[in-house]
């Protein structure tokens, strides 16, 4: 394992990108330590759409609220979602797709058709839909919503692998040494499968950042006051001109997000995957 | 006979993670015109390695040191400029290798391949390329040569896929023939088609080959002259007859006690302590000290030479050197 | 009545036939891997399975222990029947069966240690647990040869020869009464292969194990067999006592195939019987003796050709699958190559 680290170390992608996820996720993680002020706290008329300033370094709102505190929680809400919602589609995605690779020809059959039914629906199409049934969106029932339309993708993935790794030698020297299906699949499959469903999270947290933020924006996401870089972006979108700073700078922090998960995704693609190594 | 190919010095280190390997280390030998010299060594000895630098074929990471001299007929390889290399390349000096199913392009047909082949060296049309082609099928014992040069890969079987690689190398009439493990990839009865097919080729067009193997047996069987090798160097040289009859090496020694055979009894075998260290990690001076059952404190301090220990008898050994030195 | 002792295996009419797969323009049909063979093996004997690659030698040890299901036949170890075991008594029998394979590196997980790799059965098996199971494996790795030390190694860490005496120490974790040993050391280099075929040796010595050696190499099996089974495309073509089947081959293939096997002495070059063509197409078996396109008997007629030659007994514990065995087999000269140095 620290030879696997030693490896990732020297690759200069997955570098810069666990820095940047670092300093972002440090700033989640913090956020109340952080924060200047509470994030949702209307500072009065006086200090509505103030431009950056030492007293706010990223300016006021139109309610007169911090730009930066609010994107240092806002990070902190795109972070947990992320987190949780690619959590949820990788324990879904596994599950399957294992039972898919694992399980003989018709439930393989079955369940990657519902697969392919499934991502023949475009993303954002299904996401609304779902949407549409729910009344009031909460940061959980987000989660459950983007983690159980994400795993998709991952099933396949973890399926084409389980077909490659059921036919190496160690498999069948497990299974003639009368080890149990249970004890095969939890100590010889899964841990020779963990590579490729790693890559498959790190480049889908960038993923699940970019739709949270798009759904927000599109004023399906998180509800107003809770900060949500995409709620704030929308809000700000229309003070384009006049006010940049209360778009931009939610802007910027998706952007960062999700070039790090890509670029923490590309390294652990070159080190891990024996494919392209 | 004249001397078709000189080498001298041939060093080729590769840099890997774990450091600067050196494969091939100072490694000089002669091939003479029609003769078979047989290489032999274990798994990480150098032998293929040796092969590719002949023909100047090793990529990056891997380098082949300056000072080295591989001189075909009088010219020095390592001075060619890429357009002379391809000239001896195929024409005058070919190859063949183990897997023949991985040196074929599974979407052509072999005949194609071999076309390929023919027409990379002179400019002939096509349709007399691939009536070469036939009758260089005719000529590597393909049943049905016509019909079999539009078959794919696939529809041959693994003795027949190494024949076509053959055709391949012989399409130019090569003055030497390189065979990396041309039968280990190969079942006894087919191998045995194969070593009948490439002594009687060598034969009947006066070429000279370097056949590399592991297997003692097949050396016995073919070769004029043989080379051992052990940690990247050659380090016993000799007639066929001279090295199976008195090797003067330990570890050729301990090699041919350590094969299976058919032809003695069924003993328990000699064995070798420990394996072949990897080429990142040659132990100092002479490289099989920490394996040998004859090492002496000369052995772990400085490396022995490769010196003269019978007639045309050549061994990399401080004892051999000595016991030499006190016969005569 | 002499009693004649219970075999510890007795395989009787297997067949395996993978079901028809056709190409995109050929027409399918069944591929006949192992056709109808018979066999015991009696307790602590070494019975070396010798063939080609597409002899069917592999599949019949899968079919042995189960890890490819056969078509017909039944296959007897110590009394139980073997093909009708479920999956739990399967997994109970398997402690007294077990196999080391051809590949060290494949047949071992990369991501456990070795030392895991060996304690794994030993407490799938309920055979010893925690500070027990690790002095087991501890005792294990020292009589394979192995360094104690090495337990927390991964195999990606050891070489070949390392690696193999990790996959029989897993093997014999279990405390098997049969080893299947399925081409052991053909991966290996030449020094490392003689350790290892050595150390297989003391092994049935100190344990009393029965093998079952499967390989295509018959100086090697010649080494640890008492008995051998020569196979080609599927079938029986002889078995012997190993001492007369090397020294007086009766079918025409083994005296090719011992003929093929190069010698390693240059004075010690024998003539040689150069088989033409390749083993046939497992789905387009020749009629009759299956050997019959490739046999270099002088004898071969027209009934080789139509009429399959069943498996008879030639002499005390021999026999030989071929119409004309009792015949000198003289060769046909073209087909007889003295070996020029």
């Amino acid at each position: 394992m620290s030879e696997t680290l030693l490896r990732l170390s020297r690759n200069r992608r997955w570098r810069y990108g666990i820095a940047l996820l670092t300093v972002l996720g440090a700033l989640a993680a913090l956020a109340p330590l952080l924060a200047p002020y509470d994030p949702t706290a209307q500072l009065g008329l006086a200090r509505q759409l103030l431009p950056p300033s030492a007293a706010h370094p990223f300016g006021t709102d139109i309610f007169g609220r911090d730009v930066l505190s609010r994107v240092i929680y806002g990070a902190r809400i795109s972070f947990v979602i992320a987190l949780s919602a690619v959590l949820l589609s990788v324990i879904i995605g596994t599950s399957v797709g294992v039972a898919a690779g694992y399980g003989g020809r018709l439930l393989d059959g079955a369940l990657m058709r519902t697969v392919d039914a499934a991502l023949a629906v475009p993303r954002v199409l299904l996401l609304l839909l779902v949407l549409a049934l729910w009344e009031r969106v909460g940061v959980a029932s987000l989660i459950i919503i983007l983690g159980s339309t994400s795993w998709f993708g991952v099933s396949r993935i973890v399926r084409a692998e389980v077909l490659s790794v059921r036919e190496r030698g160690y498999m069948e020297a497990a299974k003639s040494l009368g080890v149990g299906q249970r004890r095969i699949l939890s100590h010889h499959l899964l841990p020779n499968i963990t590579s490729p469903i790693i890559i498959a999270a790190t480049l889908g947290m960038g993923q699940i950042v970019l739709i949270e933020a798009g759904l927000s924006f599109l004023g399906l996401g998180i509800q107003e006051p809770t900060a949500s870089l995409g709620r704030m972006m929308q809000a700000g979108s229309a003070l384009l001109v006049n006010a940049p700073w209360t778009s931009i700078f939610p802007g910027a922090i998706i952007v960062l997000t999700v070039i790090g998960f890509s670029l923490v995704g590309d390294g652990f693609r070159d080190t891990l995957d024996p494919r392209t190594a | 006979m004249s001397e078709l190919l000189r080498v001298r010095h041939l060093t080729t280190s590769f840099m890997t993670g774990a450091g600067l390997a050196r494969a091939v280390d100072d490694v000089s030998l002669t091939l003479l015109e029609g003769e078979t010299l047989g290489m032999v060594g274990e798994s990480g000895c150098g032998k293929t390695v040796t092969a590719l630098s002949l023909l100047r074929l090793v990529d990056r990471p891997g380098h082949i040191a300056h000072e080295s001299v591989i001189e075909y007929q009088g010219k020095d390889l390592m001075q060619m400029s890429p357009a002379q290399l391809r000239q001896i390349r195929g024409a005058e000096i070919a190859m063949i290798f183990q897997e023949p199913t991985a040196s074929l392009n599974p979407v052509l047909t072999v005949g194609a391949q071999v076309d390929e082949a023919v027409r990379a060296h002179r400019s002939v049309s096509r349709a007399d390329a691939r009536a070469r082609t036939v009758e260089l099928f005719e000529l590597v014992g393909i049943p049905d040569p016509a019909k079999r040069v539009n078959e794919y890969p696939h529809q041959l079987s693994g003795g027949m896929q190494q024949r076509a690689m053959i055709a391949m190398a012989l399409s130019c009439n090569p003055r030497i023939l390189i065979a990396d493990e041309p039968t280990t990839a190969l079942d006894v009865t087919i191998q045995a088609q194969i070593l009948e097919l490439l002594v009687e080729l060598k034969q009947r067009l006066g070429m000279a080959m370097i056949l590399i193997t592991h297997d003692l047996g097949i050396v016995a069987g073919v070769a004029d002259r043989v080379a051992v090798m052990y940690g990247g160097q050659i380090v016993e040289q000799a007639n066929t007859d001279a090295l199976f009859r008195q090797p003067a090496h330990p570890y050729t020694s301990a090699l041919l006690r350590a094969v299976p055979r058919l032809d003695q009894p069924a003993t328990r075998l000699a064995t070798i302590p420990g394996a072949v260290p990897p080429a990142t990690a040659w132990p100092p001076a002479c490289r099989f000290h920490p394996r040998c059952p004859q090492t002496m404190d000369h052995c772990k301090s400085e490396m022995p030479g490769l010196t003269e220990t019978g007639p045309a008898h050549l061994t990399r050994c401080w004892l051999a050197e000595e016991q030499h030195r006190r016969d005569a | 009545m002499k009693s004649v002792p219970t075999p510890l295996l007795s395989v009787r009419h297997l067949v395996k036939q993978y079901r028809a797969t056709g190409g995109l323009l050929s027409r399918p049909a069944p591929l006949l891997a192992v056709s109808d063979v018979s066999f015991d093996l009696a307790y602590g004997e070494s019975l070396g399975l010798v063939g080609e690659s597409g002899s069917g030698k592999t599949t019949l040890a899968r079919l042995i222990l189960r890890l490819t299901e056969a078509t017909a036949g039944s296959v007897r170890f110590d009394g139980i029947d073997v093909l009708d075991l479920d999956a739990r008594s399967l997994r109970a029998l398997r402690r007294r069966i077990q196999i080391v394979f051809q590949d060290p590196f494949g047949s071992l997980n990369p991501r456990m240690s070795v030392g895991a790799a060996v304690r794994e059965p030993i407490e799938v098996h309920n055979i010893a647990r925690g500070a027990a199971a690790v002095e087991k494996v501890t005792q294990l790795f020292q009589e394979v040869g192995l360094d104690p030390s090495y337990v927390d190694r991964y195999p990606h860490e050891l070489s070949g020869g390392q690696r193999q005496r990790v996959g029989i120490a897993r093997a014999l974790s279990v405390e098997p009464d049969l080893l299947v040993l399925d081409e052991p050391v053909s991966a290996l280099d030449v020094s490392v292969q003689a350790q290892v075929l050595n150390l297989l040796l003391d092994l049935r010595e100190r344990r009393g194990l029965t093998y079952l050696f499967i390989a295509h190499d018959l100086a090697v099996v010649r080494h640890i067999a008492q008995r051998i089974i020569v196979m080609y495309a599927g079938r029986f073509v002889e078995t012997a006592p190993a001492a007369q089947a090397y020294s007086e081959p009766l079918h025409p293939y083994t005296r090719s195939l011992l003929s093929a096997v190069p010698v390693p002495d240059p004075r010690g070059q024998r003539q040689r019987i150069v088989l033409k063509g390749d083993m046939p197409d497992p789905r387009h078996t020749p009629a009759g003796c299956v050997f019959h396109p490739r046999c270099p008997h002088l004898k071969k007629d027209d009934r080789c050709r139509t009429e399959v030659p069943l498996l008879r007994e030639a002499a005390e514990g021999r026999k030989v699958a071929c119409h004309w065995f009792e015949e000198p087999m003289t060769v046909p000269q073209s087909q007889a190559a003295r070996h020029v140095n």
